[in-house]
């Protein structure tokens, strides 16, 4: 099993004061928390400061940890022969567990303790985030999630076990949608429920469309005499193209709606689809164009700075 | 591969679901969760004969709060504070994407 040095990770010095590592843990947990942090790593941070945490805060998980010597950081080391029945329940542990595991066990059987060792405990809840694509979002999407789960086998030890599950994600979901998965959590021990399995959904970014619930909005550059003039546009929509009329008279910024024709919803009915007009003029211009400009200015008697 | 294929059910605004049931989706005990309906950190939807009803939707929320109550050792008042600002911020967060979403992306172009 790789040592973990708990001190280090919380920044404390291995003398310090309940309340030193109380304070240390507060200021971390502010920074880190999944809940609080923006940080992508936030979470893998947090998890190893709150484990930091669980042992040291209780005087009793704290002698434990001391006593099982100190070594670098990331060195295999095995506990002292007499630890498990000092502190444990005793059982030997799986080749496949890691030190959270071994405090786990001891807070298990501490809970246990008072209750015989039958107690049911409820498996433990699971969240995880899936990104998916916009296709799979207007499509309804198969994913496979590959998951490694504390378990404890039939003898009562700790492992984890990679576990693989393919979900189906039905039609309609948007970024911030939650899905649940049933009992698809840590399994409950002695009688107790299994945790479930809860799916925050991401849609990955898209190329062409930003979506805003379940609307679509895609920029759509047209010339200068399109706008001008009126045209009838191909728009790729994610149900294929289509082909939009672009009224004389298009100003830029201008939204058209192509209605239905943006995510559909998961209890029916689509959101729309808004194509956002951006003028777009020729890189360069040829002598012909420029004489037509010319031509153009010549003629027209329009002010667009009238109100200034 | 040979793991079966799970159905997910959705947690949205348009599923309500009792008392005892949201309790269990938040990772709460029923007295755990009608502390926090007391002191107004979340409200039922709805109230039928049988009791009342909670939006689904609101679990992510009540889940998020609960981890915070416990990782930052948090009073009552305190969580109901959270949730306050955490709705804020939700509601402030789907506005400025909705915005996002709106603005043309000039950079695209070019």
């Amino acid at each position: 099993m790789k040592y973990k040095d708990y001190y280090q990770t919380l920044g404390v010095a291995r003398d310090a004061s309940t309340e030193d590592i109380k304070k240390a843990y507060r200021k971390l947990a502010r920074k880190y928390h999944p809940d609080v942090s923006k940080d992508p790593q936030g979470e893998a941070k947090f998890k190893e400061v709150a484990e930091a945490y669980e042992a040291l805060k209780d005087d009793e998980r704290r002698a434990a940890y001391d006593q099982l010597g100190r070594h670098q950081a990331n060195q295999d080391f095995s506990p002292p022969p007499d630890w498990a029945q000092r502190f444990g329940d005793g059982a030997s542990f799986g080749d496949n567990i890691d030190l959270s595991d071994l405090f786990a066990g001891l807070r298990g059987q501490r809970r246990g303790r008072g209750n015989g060792a039958g107690y049911a405990m409820a498996g433990e809840d699971f969240e995880v985030a899936a990104a998916i694509s916009l296709e799979d979002a207007y499509q309804g999407a198969l994913l496979d999630l590959n998951l490694s789960m504390p378990e404890r086998d039939a003898h009562g030890r700790l492992r984890h076990v990679p576990r693989t599950f393919q979900v189906r994600v039905p039609k309609g979901a948007t970024d911030g949608q939650r899905l649940r998965l049933a009992g698809k959590g840590g399994k409950g021990t002695n009688g107790g429920a299994d945790g479930d399995l809860y799916l925050n959904i991401t849609l990955k970014p898209h190329p062409l469309y930003r979506v805003s619930g379940h609307d679509l909005y895609i920029d759509l550059p047209v010339t200068p005499w399109e706008a001008g003039l009126g045209a009838t546009v191909k728009v790729p929509t994610l149900g294929g193209a289509v082909s939009l009329k672009l009224p004389a008279g298009t100003a830029s910024g201008q939204k058209l709606r192509l209605g239905k024709r943006g995510l559909p919803q998961p209890r029916g009915g689509e959101g729309d689809l808004y194509a956002v007009v951006t003028i777009v003029m020729p890189p360069v211009l040829s002598d012909s164009e420029q004489a037509l400009l010319k031509q153009w200015a010549g003629s027209s008697t329009f002010d667009p700075r009238a109100h200034f | 591969m040979n793991a079966d294929t799970l159905e997910a059910v959705w947690l949205d605004q348009h599923i309500t679901v009792t008392l005892d049931e949201f309790a269990r989706l938040c990772g709460l005990t029923a007295a755990e969760l009608g502390e926090l309906v007391d002191e107004g950190v979340v409200e039922p939807e709805a109230s039928v004969p049988a009791g009342a009803l909670f939006r689904a939707d609101s679990v992510t929320t009540i889940r998020s709060i609960t981890r915070m109550r416990h990782d930052f050792e948090l009073d009552l008042p305190a969580v109901a504070l959270i949730k306050t600002f955490l709705d804020r911020i939700n509601l402030l967060e789907a506005e400025i994407s909705a915005m996002h979403a709106e603005l043309p992306q000039w950079r695209r172009l070019s």
